[in-house]
């Protein structure tokens, strides 16, 4: 398959390693030299330098034989004209990355006409996750699949609960649960009945999900709803997930720093409270009841501002707190210095391209462990090797595991014995280089 | 300072004056009234004054500016009052100028006081002129102007400086487009209220009197009992719908006209004008249920009427409500600091700017508990802007200033300090009819030539909601 990418920002940077590293052909765009370099020094593609509107430069990078053309520079303006642009020269499917509110809210009845497939906006994306995380009532990382069917959770262990010091084939577990991976200093393991589970494990659990549900009250961590957020930055990332809180009937206090920013804000938003202030202000996180607050989500530019304030608000007495780091190399300490969820809207998006892009097929996916490992659900197609035999005779990877199988209405925890048929859907968590093999595994 | 261009458009608006009394001429050889003979000497010398101005000035192409436009609304109004009060003068109506004037430029800025002691003596031609009065002045002399003339340059600026509320908006894109719409639902709804008032039987020189004084909600009746002396509860009920009806916002009609179909309900100043409506009357008839009426019904009969008159400030009567309970009295003197809409024909501080005068007390309540919010007054899903606001926090205050320093200065004439309060509410509500000694059975006629003279710059300074008239006394305004 042929990927064209158009700006190598760290959206496009990030697609790219991930394509490449798969059986896919991809040539990268950048107008900047030193970001074709570094592209073409790094991983096994073909950059272009030049920008994405000119035709002739698309001509160039053979646009009429791409099947995949993803604009993902800074300018939406770029990404429509490079998408349009594209589909008059004959790409295949074009997918375009857009983020300002009043394009990605006006153009879903005009994008056709754009010649646009599909809109990303990573920004929504992430103020999403971050409505799912504080929503969704247990505590931690929390993913629904198979429209909700079934629930996996991602959460770290501290001190206090229970299971901590207990091996796996000790625990009582609900029906159709399972334990699927550990995160340990930063590495993933598979575990076993003897594994034991260890203060500061981050636990990835999958199942269905009145039974995950279950396991969380079980262990003390099926938390009360929230009823009041405060975030910091009014940034678009800001303004999306103020927008859904208060849709949910919550109530939220949005901090931001430039006053004409918080003007708009408080036009756009009627129902939001919002603070002209700096949030490394102890006295005005105070004074706006920070220590009350059921949860506080940094979202500003700037990642260190947003994992230390956030463990401020944390000391403070935030019951709950959320930040967006940008950095892959930041998110996996954030969660180990005591924030409750890193947040990252790249590696989110990268995901739902990537999840575009095989279509029908891997049907969902995340990515977790700053890109180390992700989750894919798939429909195993006829005659493929992990059809028709039991999943101890499979040929999968290491580290990898079969979670969940989803038959019709039904939710199956697979042990070794277990047969996948024909157009099961098949959940499936796996580091993230071994995704072509498991691919091919269930013929797709 | 433009002057050659304001005295060729004060002398159109001469023209104009003198071509609408060429109405009531017409209404009084129609009676085979001798009146018709000061009718046709006041039209005539009001049409050479205007002439001469016209003729004298000069159109020219750097146009309209802000002070243009000022100036013109002030003087225009100041002139037209004058003039108008000729008719009245000529006539024998009254032996002094100063009532001429009192009662024309109560007719153009539709207030409604009077000082005419005996009303129904009067000639039909010289009523129908104080009505008509009414009826000009309610949408504007300017804005009519502004419909039927060639004069387009810098026609926004006067159109602001006449138009009723805080931000008067276009409804189309040509200001001249906008008052022909205007004036034209204006007389529309005119005509309505006319066949209607006829078919419940009033005779036809009546029906449109009174159509004017509603419209306009100016408030003058060929009748000395006012509404009340047909003692008819649809005649009431008709002039209460129709006096509500002038009291709301006409862009509201338009867009309702061409296809907007939630622009009432969506409003929230008319929202909040039916609510001051509704609660009003409903506490008023409950203080007056069981000292002065028979029945519920009765009470609610003349309590919405006299609700509906004064929140609109049109100032018609049914009843001496200066007799009424001392709340009920003290309420309707609120009253007359509400007023109708913004964009109506009524006067007063209006509905809108009560609206955002709270919301804005209320956000700085707020302000105390947290210091840094940011916290934009919204109307609706509107957000408005800092600068209307502190326009309207402006207006408020030089309303009251203006309020309380005539109040005194009425005190010095002899009058008791309601009487004197009142009467000023009354004329710089342009409302009519106060309390005490200028309450609905009594008349403005016993106040001295200066007291007569303040009260009409009152008048003036309310229809043209201050700023015009003050302008035009900063020193600055003159300078180049």
């Amino acid at each position: 398959m042929q990927v064209l990418i158009i700006g190598a920002g760290k959206v496009g940077f990030q697609l790219a390693a991930t394509l490449s590293r798969e059986s896919y052909n991809v040539t990268v765009i950048d107008k900047k030299h030193e970001v074709v370099d570094r592209v073409s020094e790094q991983l096994d593609v073909l950059a272009l330098h030049g920008t994405g509107v000119s035709a002739g430069l698309l001509k160039k990078a053979r646009v009429s034989t791409q099947d995949l053309l993803i604009a993902v520079t800074d300018s939406d303006e770029v990404n429509m004209i490079a998408c349009m642009t594209g589909k008059r020269l004959g790409v295949g499917r074009t997918v375009a990355r857009i983020r300002d509110p009043e394009y990605a809210e006006e153009l879903g009845f005009d994008k056709e006409d754009l010649g646009i497939d599909f809109i990303i906006n990573p920004e929504r994306a992430a103020a999403d996750e971050v409505t799912r995380l504080l929503t969704v009532s247990v505590a931690g990382h929390v993913e629904d699949l198979a429209s909700g069917r079934v629930r996996m959770v991602e959460m770290s262990l501290d001190e206090g609960v229970d299971i901590v010091g207990k091996e796996i084939g000790e625990l009582a577990l609900p029906d159709s649960f399972l334990i699927a991976a550990i995160a340990r200093d930063g590495r993933v393991i598979i575990p076993r009945g003897d594994t034991k589970l260890c203060a500061g494990d981050i636990i990835y659990v999958i199942g269905k999900s009145k039974s995950v549900d279950e396991f969380f009250s079980a262990i003390g961590k099926y938390k009360p709803g929230i009823r009041k957020v405060m975030i910091l930055g009014g940034g678009r990332i800001g303004y999306y997930l103020a927008r859904n809180l208060v849709s949910r009937g919550i109530r939220v206090k949005i901090i931001e720093k430039d006053p004409f920013r918080c003007e708009e804000l408080a036009e756009a938003l009627p129902d939001v409270l919002v603070l002209n202030g700096d949030g490394t202000d102890i006295d005005l996180l105070k004074s706006e009841n920070v220590t009350t607050t059921d949860a506080f989500v940094a979202v500003t530019g700037y990642d260190e501002e947003n994992l230390l304030t956030a463990l401020l608000a944390k000391r403070l007495g935030a019951k709950k707190v959320i930040a967006k780091v940008s950095r892959p190399s930041y998110a996996p300490m954030a969660e180990t210095i005591g924030v409750d969820a890193a947040i990252s809207p790249r590696l989110i998006i990268t995901g739902d391209i990537l999840r575009f892009i095989r279509g029908g097929k891997l049907l969902s996916l995340f990515i977790f462990l700053g890109g180390q490992a992700e989750m894919l659900e798939c429909i195993a197609q006829p005659s493929s090797p992990g059809v028709g035999r039991p999943l101890a005779q499979v040929d999968l990877p290491p580290n990898t595991l079969v979670a969940t199988v989803i038959r019709g209405n039904e939710v199956i925890i697979p042990r070794g014995n277990t047969v996948i048929r024909p157009y099961d859907r098949v959940v499936i968590f796996a580091p993230v280089a071994e995704s072509p093999k498991i691919a091919k595994t269930f013929g797709i | 300072m433009n002057h050659a261009l304001v005295l060729r458009s004060l002398g159109f608006l001469l023209l104009l004056e003198a071509a609408a009394m060429t109405i009531p001429l017409g209404v009084s050889l129609a009676y085979g009234e001798s009146e018709y003979r000061a009718l046709a000497l006041a039209a005539l010398l009001t049409g050479a004054a205007g002439a001469a101005m016209y003729l004298g000035g000069r159109t020219s192409v750097e146009g309209f500016g802000y002070r243009e436009g000022l100036a013109v609304a002030a003087l225009g109004w100041v002139l037209v009052a004058a003039f108008g009060a000729l008719p009245f003068y000529l006539g024998g109506m009254f032996a002094s100028y100063v009532d001429a004037l009192f009662e024309s430029t109560s007719g153009f800025t539709t207030t409604g006081a009077t000082v005419l002691v005996d009303i129904e003596a009067q000639s039909r031609g010289l009523l129908f002129w104080r009505s008509f009065a009414h009826w000009l002045g309610g949408m504007g002399i300017l804005v009519l102007t502004l419909a039927i003339t060639p004069i387009a340059a810098g026609s926004t600026k006067v159109f602001q400086a006449e138009s009723p509320g805080p931000a008067p908006t276009k409804l189309v894109p040509r200001i001249k487009d906008t008052a022909r719409i205007l004036y034209g639902v204006y007389f529309v709804l005119s005509l309505a209220e006319v066949v209607a008032l006829s078919a419940l039987g009033m005779s036809l020189f009546e029906s449109v009197t009174h159509t004017f004084g509603t419209m306009g909600t100016g408030g003058f009746s060929p009748r000395a009992e006012s509404i009340g002396a047909y003692d008819s509860p649809a005649i009431e009920m008709t002039v209460v719908v129709f006096m509500l009806v002038a009291g709301t916002n006409f862009a509201l009609y338009y867009r309702f006209i061409t296809g907007d179909r939630g622009a009432f309900w969506e409003d929230r100043e008319f929202r909040a004008f039916l609510g001051i409506m509704l609660v009003g009357t409903a506490l008023v008839t409950l203080n007056l249920r069981h000292l002065y009426y028979d029945s519920l019904l009765e009470a609610l009969r003349y309590a919405s009427f006299q609700v509906a008159s004064i929140l609109t400030t049109t100032g018609y009567t049914t009843a001496d409500f200066d007799r009424w309970p001392e709340f009920s009295r003290a309420f309707l003197l609120l009253l007359m600091f509400v007023g109708g809409s913004a964009g109506s024909t009524g006067g007063s501080v209006k509905v809108i700017r009560i609206i955002l005068l709270v919301k804005y007390a209320v956000r700085e309540l707020h302000r105390k508990l947290h210091p840094r919010a940011v916290m934009p007054l919204r109307l609706g899903r509107t957000t408005v802007p800092e600068s209307v606001l502190s326009g309207i926090l402006a207006f408020f205050v030089l309303y009251m200033a203006i309020f309380v320093v005539s109040t005194l200065l009425m005190t010095l004439e002899g009058l008791d300090l309601l009487s004197a309060a009142a009467s000023v509410a009354a004329t710089l509500g342009n409302i009519g009819p106060g309390l005490g000694l200028v309450g609905p059975a009594e008349n403005y006629a016993f106040i001295s030539a200066p007291g007569k003279l303040l009260l009409t710059l009152n008048m003036i300074l309310g229809r043209l909601e201050i700023y015009p008239l003050l302008t035009l006394l900063i020193r600055g305004f003159w300078r180049e």
